[in-house]
């Protein structure tokens, strides 16, 4: 299925940010030109008029030909579109037909619902899990919906089936979504997100980032914004010269005329062909088409000061809180509540993560059972403490945990810590990475001592292998 | 001030005549230039001697890249006629929309 998926990959149209942008203010003025057609009007120039999309013309001449050296770098830039995502993620859902098959209508309902984007599926072993948000479910639905947004927006479940159940061992393991392999639901709210950018706080550090000139930056994203500003009011500044002017009206209105007679289905091709006539029909200078190359290339440094910016802005805090319901085999049923708590702070020099567990038996319970089955909490703080070459990025960690938990064989609650300091390096390849870590715990299993030990392990981040 | 072909970047007003800018975002960060320069004030005053016609370029960086929504609009008030451009984020991908008024001083 994954090569599957990547082939599909591989076929899905490629373009570079700047020319996904172009894209965007193309679908854009079609959209304004199917309206005008829907009101039984005509297409008339002013809505190809440049003072109004500026950015659609220079862009569109810049890349008529790879003629600047910014156009050609710009295009090497090249990202798989939307489509990539969707089909990867297609694949990913029908892993889940690979060890468990699914049949009835449960499934058929939970699948449709994935298809859709309702709800997300993920598969560990013989269990299947489902999340989703109620208000999602109804927005996924609609065509051409946006995210949800509100207080309601915040809530998500979870639904977790173990496909073993209810069958022989000798079997292989069958998902029917019945009760008897619901092994656990569950209930998320996020009491506080400033990492959405609907919050006040988002935007607010949104705004402050703006004009701060940050690190690895000559120029602010305001800066750049206005570089672009300058390009655009000499390109309309030359474009009202009488030459350019003539010209740029007999092109509009032709162009005009084409998307007017155009069908539904032709009209980007048609609004294509006329943009490429455009840089032929206007007699652009040399210095006019370098300048273009120039806005590609600034263009491109927007966006890549827009994406900085917005990571930032998204580093606030986020709290959460969550009840688990547990439905193990023969066994009273368990309820876990977890808080859940991440936060970044300076600039994203500091990530605090953060939860606290505890779990219940519910029900009637045997005598001399407690209640309290576990409780833990957990805290970590990450301090990149740089690049260390090529973006690639040394992470100092510490961590502490505490439990308290029933301990055999004595049966008696203890509470064990643990405490972890830890160096990540990251090698050379995308991906590896080698943390180094000092951990020192109240005990290990059962034996009823301090234990220092000291790890080194490796990881490999599979996805962005995936993302080459 | 007035409008021509009922296009409201397309405008013309007299010569020492004052406009009036007003700003409206929501998810955007908006800059402007007038006449290739940062225009930071609530007002500018046109003159034949300085520039004509007078541009005032606006760009609206869009800052919810997630859900989309952001827009702006910028309005130029001036002798009772309010001419309005806004920049509405056609999609979440979208990242900046630009347009340029132009102010024809007669």
């Amino acid at each position: 299925m994954l090569a599957v998926s990547l082939a599909l990959a591989s076929s899905a149209r490629a373009q570079s940010p700047v020319q996904a942008q172009l894209n965007i203010k193309k679908e854009s003025l079609l959209a304004a030109v199917r309206d005008q057609k829907t009101k039984q009007a005509q297409v008339q120039s002013v809505n190809l008029d440049l003072r109004a999309n500026p950015e659609l013309y220079l862009l569109s001449i810049a890349f008529a030909q790879p003629r600047g050296t910014a156009v050609a770098r710009e295009l090497a830039k090249v990202v798989e579109t939307a489509r990539v995502d969707k089909q990867l993620g297609s694949g990913s859902s029908a892993s889940g037909s690979t060890s468990v098959t699914e049949k009835g209508a449960v499934p058929e309902i939970l699948a449709f619902a994935v298809e859709n984007g309702a709800l997300t599926k993920s598969q560990s072993g013989t269990t299947i899990s489902f999340k989703g948000n109620p208000v999602g479910i109804v927005n996924s639905l609609i065509a051409d919906s946006l995210p949800p947004t509100g207080p309601l927006s915040r809530l998500a479940f979870g639904l977790e089936f173990d496909a073993s159940r209810g069958s022989d061992e000798s079997e292989a393991p069958v998902f029917e979504g019945d009760p008897q392999q619901l092994s656990a639901f569950s209930v998320k709210y996020e009491i506080l997100n400033h990492r959405d950018p609907d919050s006040r706080q988002f935007q607010e550090r949104a705004d402050r980032l703006y004009t701060q000139q940050r690190s690895g930056n000559t120029t602010t994203t305001r800066g750049i914004n206005q570089t672009l500003l300058a390009y655009e009011t000499n390109f309309v500044k030359g474009m009202t010269e009488p030459a350019h002017q003539a010209a740029f009206n007999t092109w509009s209105a032709a162009a005009a005329t084409a998307l007017d007679a155009a069908p539904e289905e032709q009209l980007m091709k048609v609004l294509d062909e006329q943009l490429a006539l455009l840089p032929a029909q206007v007699p652009f200078t040399t210095e006019e088409l370098a300048s273009f190359d120039k806005y590609v290339e600034f263009y491109g440094k927007l966006l890549d000061s827009r994406d900085a910016l917005l990571d930032l802005a998204g580093q606030g805090a986020v709290m959460s809180l969550e009840y688990v319901n547990s439905r193990p085999v023969e066994q009273p049923t368990e309820s876990t509540f977890k808080w859940l708590y991440e936060w970044s702070a300076l600039d994203g020099k500091m990530d605090v993560t953060a939860n606290g567990l505890l779990t219940v038996l519910n029900g009637t319970i045997p005598d001399g059972t407690e209640r309290l089955k576990s409780w833990a909490i957990a805290a970590q703080a990450d301090f990149p403490l740089g690049s260390i070459r090529q973006g690639r990025t040394l992470i100092f960690s510490l961590s502490g945990r505490a439990e308290g938990t029933v301990v055999a064989p004595t049966n008696d609650r203890e509470t064990i810590w643990l405490g972890q300091a830890k160096l990540t390096f990251p090698v050379k390849d995308a991906g590896m990475k080698l943390p180094l870590s000092l951990t020192v715990a109240s005990r290990t299993d059962l034996i009823d001592e301090t234990v220092v030990r000291g790890n080194i392990g490796l990881t490999f981040n599979l996805d962005s292998l995936l993302g080459m | 001030m007035k409008i021509h072909n009922d296009n409201p970047l397309d405008l013309a007003g007299e010569d020492d005549e004052v406009i009036t800018v007003t700003i409206a975002r929501s998810k955007a960060q908006v800059d402007l230039l007038l006449n290739g320069k940062p225009f930071t004030s609530a007002t500018f005053k046109l003159e034949k001697a300085k520039s004509d016609p007078f541009f005032l370029a606006v760009g609206g960086v869009y800052t919810d890249k997630k859900k989309g929504g952001g827009a702006f609009s910028v309005s130029l008030s001036g002798s009772g006629i309010t001419a309005t451009q806004t920049g509405v984020q056609f999609s979440p991908k979208e990242a900046r929309r630009s347009f340029v008024f132009t102010i024809d001083v007669v």
